[in-house]
């Protein structure tokens, strides 16, 4: 081969570049030279393009899979990594490390703790809603009847009628049942009264439906006959003690009922949460109107529908059944729609009135991401800390890698490490979530802790979780910690990487601050939402009301004597009647108007019973007319006069088309089939609270139906008032349980799932913010201890402690203020889109972002003064000596 | 003494690094081959077998000095080893006896 001066072109740099990716590295070298000389002699022979040809060809020959890899000439003697003194190694090291660095494993052990401990909670949280009435060996057969009124709205009323038509008629069902819930009832044993709960109205097809264990009796047996009653276990003990078959007990002082079949508790995760069953025969007798099987009209959405499906039957067929059954009763009933429900959509379907409680997916989706936030914000710390004191075991690794340790065992060994921690805080994190979810009931309203929690799943899901937060923490200080040059490492020049630009342990704490601040916003914005909720002024008068029940519905006599004897008492200011309060969650009565002047000829207006005094006592003003009088009160809706007087709300009237409120004095309305005129206008008020939009009313007197006495006391002689109201309800009433209610507390149950997510909400951005802030802790007082000798130098050539505090607060702290630039057009989003679901919602105000942005930074400040005061106030003599 | 398998490429490559005496290296290798066998050879094949007979304990190679020559990459120079010149002496003596048993006539017609 012979050189000459001429010029020869190079070969081409594209194949040049892949011998460089895809040669092996211990040849590359001289492989590269020996095909430059070859081409350049093929050049000279035979030109430019055979040249080029030849040495594509040649390249190809020497990458994978063609090339020998050349093996390195001295191979290190490498101990057997798993020997038992290797392990005793790794252990007695990891052990040493986590020792000397104290700090550091604190914070992260308290990090990953703090958020395990909640995601292993919201995993048995999620485990159990998705859980309800899986048991049921038909599950996947049950479905419930769902349905629509012509206004659009979700109904879930199932007439006597579809049932029938259904269990009789229609192939592919197996079974057909109606489930009548019934609010709480009294029951009187001996002398003692109860209060009984979940209470309900079933046939005994319903019963061999689900999945209940029998003690003694069968569904056939135990709810054939009218008087029959069910009762489960614990319920029987608490009424009767000793065996409670066969003896009997008188229910709402009305009926005598026989105890004929006991069963099990039904579990914590069921939408059918049985305690008292009674035979749908009784039903029968204590409502008449239910005798009839066949009838498709009335509404109360406690009578709900359910069926079995035959095996290999789809539900399809029986949708079109449904839907025309309903197209063929459109008459009856405002119902246009019937359809099948599955089972296991049940409990996530918020707009059926539920027996239990419904659970929105959106809840559980927005609880199921925060808890990965948390994890990730717990992962976020690890690895920050993790890569910087991986620097300060620069010498370790060298060391190993010297006597032969290899990249994998390194990374082996810090994954390793990293398990250790990660799986004490798994068991630590199970402790507070075990401790945590005891508070579900009261944080969230739900009944976790009545279901079993340490099942297999847990355990496989807490060792999942530990390998999964295991690889996501240790993966890149693993990485970092491998690729130290043993040479450097030796000679002491390892340094924190100093990167251009953004470096990755910045983008972490500014990614924690950012979902730690978003957290503060909503919980701000939240508790602000409900606050509004408490305190808008609703239209009526709500503070220091008392309501009672009125068993009987207010029988006539006793309901005179029952105000008499109140207003004998100081502490009682007065006393009204009514169907319900203005505002309640139960018991809402409805009637379809059907009058010319509707925008659609007819409309649901909610009817609402009233004593004379309602109005006055509710401080609910009229808007024209006058209110009902005594001599109205003979003009009963039910004596069918013709001139039953009545009033409506503003929205009623706007919506019968008048402006002016006096026009709709002396208009005529029929309502129920009854022929009435208006009296009088009422202002508008929120009668379901401020979620809902404002409800037709039409208020009518109907003393057969004052079903509730609102009693207004003396605020500041609550005890007395109370004690007083007992005593003579329970004169008067001696079969009946006492439970009076603060109207207050029942408005504030409107909000009940806003304020339990809000609750939950709080303790994960306070959880965030702890995680956040220990990092930022940990973080700080690394760069304090590398720069110590700095600061030293720094003081004795005159630098304040101001300055240095501010010289080392400062580049945190822009930190957390990126994170929160960027937090608030995210929490603005996400709570803008949480208001629109409301019609009356509070502004959402820059204070907020200001607030939550003083809140972080000076959590922020907080965390990084303390470690880098403690630097500045240093001796620079000592600190000059370090080392 | 255990003979090791040397396949009639390696000799080839062999004899040839005994040939260019201290300067074999992969181009001169290569080169020579085809000069004086006439047989194509891709380099791959030349690289590989490099390899192979040094892991075989037949070659040693250690890398030259950097030159200015093709862009200052150093060459990989081989070396024949003792055994790699006793497997070529026995190649050889094996040869020589094999012809030594063929029968006299075609010894004479030069087979």
């Amino acid at each position: 081969m012979k050189k000459t001066g001429q010029h020869t072109p190079s070969p081409p740099r594209w194949a040049e570049q892949l011998l460089i990716w895809f040669h092996p590295a211990e040849t590359l070298e001289e492989v590269q030279g020996d095909l430059e000389e070859l081409f350049a002699g093929w050049y000279k022979e035979r030109g430019i393009r055979y040249a080029g040809f030849k040495y594509f060809l040649s390249i190809l020959s020497v990458t994978p899979p063609f090339v020998r890899k050349r093996k390195p000439k001295h191979q290190y003697h490498q101990p057997f990594l798993m020997h038992p003194a290797m392990i005793q190694n790794y252990f007695k090291i990891a052990y040493r490390s986590l020792q000397k660095n104290r700090l550091y494993s604190f914070i992260n052990l308290t990090g990953l703790a703090l958020g395990l401990g909640v995601a292993i909670t919201l995993f048995w949280i999620v485990r159990f809603e998705y859980s309800f009435d899986n048991y049921h060996a038909n599950a996947d057969r049950i479905y419930r009847i769902a349905s629509t009124d012509k206004f659009g709205e979700p109904q879930s009323h199932v007439p006597q009628g579809v049932i029938k038509t259904l269990s009789t008629q229609v192939p592919g069902i197996e079974l057909a049942a109606n489930l009548q819930g019934s609010m709480p009832g009294s029951v009187k044993v001996g002398t003692k009264v109860f209060n009984q709960k979940n209470i309900f109205y079933a046939p005994p097809q319903m019963l061999e439906m689900l999945d209940i264990e029998w003690i003694e009796g069968s569904p056939k047996q135990s709810l054939g006959a009218p008087g029959n009653v069910v009762l489960d276990e614990e319920t029987a003990k608490k009424l009767f003690r000793d065996d409670a078959m066969g003896k009997t007990f008188r229910f709402d002082d009305t009926i005598d009922l026989t105890v004929s079949g006991i069963i099990k508790k039904v579990p914590a995760n069921t939408e059918f949460p049985l305690q008292m069953i009674i035979s749908r025969e009784t039903f029968k007798q204590l409502q008449p109107e239910f005798k009839n099987e066949n009838y498709f009209g009335g509404g109360d959405s406690m009578n709900q529908g359910f069926v079995l499906l035959k095996k290999g039957s789809s539900q399809q067929p029986i949708n079109k059944i449904l839907a025309s059954l309903a197209q063929r009763h459109k008459d009856e009933n405002t119902t246009t729609s019937y359809h099948l429900q599955p089972l296991s959509d049940m409990h996530f379907d918020t707009d059926k009135d539920a027996y239990n409680y419904s659970m929105p997916h959106w809840i559980i989706y927005t609880l199921a991401s925060i808890g990965l936030f948390l994890i990730f914000i717990a992962c976020i710390n690890f690895i920050n800390l993790a890569t910087v004191q991986a620097i300060q075991r620069g010498r370790e690794i060298a060391m190993r890698k010297v006597l032969g340790g290899g990249k994998g065992q390194l990374i082996g060994q810090f994954f390793g490490e990293t398990a250790i921690l990660v799986f004490s805080a798994i068991v630590l994190g199970s402790l507070l979530a075990s401790k945590l979810i005891e508070y579900t009931p009261q944080l969230l309203g739900i009944l976790v802790p009545k279901a079993e929690i340490w099942k297999i799943s847990t355990f496989i899901f807490l060792f999942a979780l530990g390998i999964v937060v295991t690889l996501l923490a240790g993966f890149y200080p693993a990485l970092v910690l491998s690729k130290f040059e043993p040479i450097r490492a030796l000679q002491n020049r390892l340094f924190i990487p100093v990167s251009k630009g953004i470096s990755l342990r910045s983008t972490l704490v500014v990614l924690q601050f950012v979902i730690a601040q978003v957290l503060i916003i909503c919980t701000i914005l939240g508790i602000k939402q409900i606050r509004y909720f408490q305190e808008k002024d609703l239209g009526f008068a709500k503070s220091a009301v008392i309501t009672v029940a009125m068993p009987d519905r207010g029988n006539n006599n006793l309901r005179e004597r029952f105000t008499r004897s109140l207003s004998g008492h100081n502490e009682i200011k007065a006393v009204t009647y009514g169907l319900t309060t203005p505002a309640s969650q139960r018991n809402h009565w409805w009637g379809v108007v059907k009058d010319a002047r509707l925008p659609n000829g007819e409309e649901t207006f909610r009817i609402q019973h009233v004593d004379t005094n309602y109005f006055n006592f509710f401080h609910i003003s009229l808007l024209a007319g006058r209110g009902l009088t005594a001599s109205d009160t003979t003009k009963d809706i039910r004596t069918g006069a013709e001139n039953t007087p009545i009033l409506i709300n503003e929205k009623a009237a706007k919506d019968l088309g008048y402006i002016d409120m006096n026009k709709v004095l002396g208009q005529r309305l029929e309502i129920w089939g009854v022929k009435s005129t208006v009296v009088g206008v009422v202002k508008n008020y929120h009668s379901e609270g401020l979620k809902s939009k404002l409800m037709p009313h039409v208020y009518l007197y109907g003393s057969w139906n004052f079903q509730l006495a609102s009693i207004r006391i003396d605020p500041t002689q609550k005890e007395a008032a109370l004690k007083h109201i007992g005593a003579e309800w329970t004169s008067l009433f001696p079969n009946h349980y006492y439970d009076p209610k603060f109207l207050e507390d029942e408005i504030s149950s409107f909000y009940e799932s806003e304020r339990n997510l809000s609750n939950f909400i709080k303790l994960f951005a306070c959880i965030g913010i702890i995680i956040g802030s220990l990092g930022l802790f940990g973080l700080v007082s690394f760069v304090v201890t590398q720069r110590t000798k700095e600061i030293g130098v720094r003081k004795v050539l005159g630098a304040t402690v101001p300055g240095i505090v501010t010289l080392l607060s400062r580049d945190f702290l822009k930190l957390v203020f990126i994170a929160f630039i960027i937090a608030s057009p995210l929490a603005y989003y996400a709570m803008n889109r949480f208001l629109q679901e409301y019609t009356y919602k509070i502004d959402i105000e820059a204070w907020v972002f200001v607030l939550s942005g003083v809140i972080s930074i000076g959590i922020a400040l907080m965390t990084v003064s303390f470690q880098s005061i403690k630097a500045a106030l240093m001796n620079p003599v000592k600190s000059l000596r370090t080392e | 003494m255990r003979r090791t398998y040397l396949g009639e490429f390696e000799e080839i490559v062999l004899l040839m690094v005994a040939i260019l005496d201290g300067e074999a290296y992969g181009v001169t290798i290569n080169q020579e081959i085809e000069q004086q066998t006439g047989r194509k050879v891709t380099f791959g094949t030349v690289h590989n077998t490099l390899i192979r007979l040094e892991e075989k304990g037949f070659l040693s190679s250690q890398l030259g000095g950097a030159t200015t020559e093709r862009g200052g990459r150093r060459k990989r120079i081989f070396t024949v080893t003792v055994l790699g010149s006793k497997a070529l002496q026995e190649i050889q003596q094996l040869r020589n006896d094999l012809w030594q048993l063929l029968p006299a006539h075609l010894q004479l017609n030069g087979l």
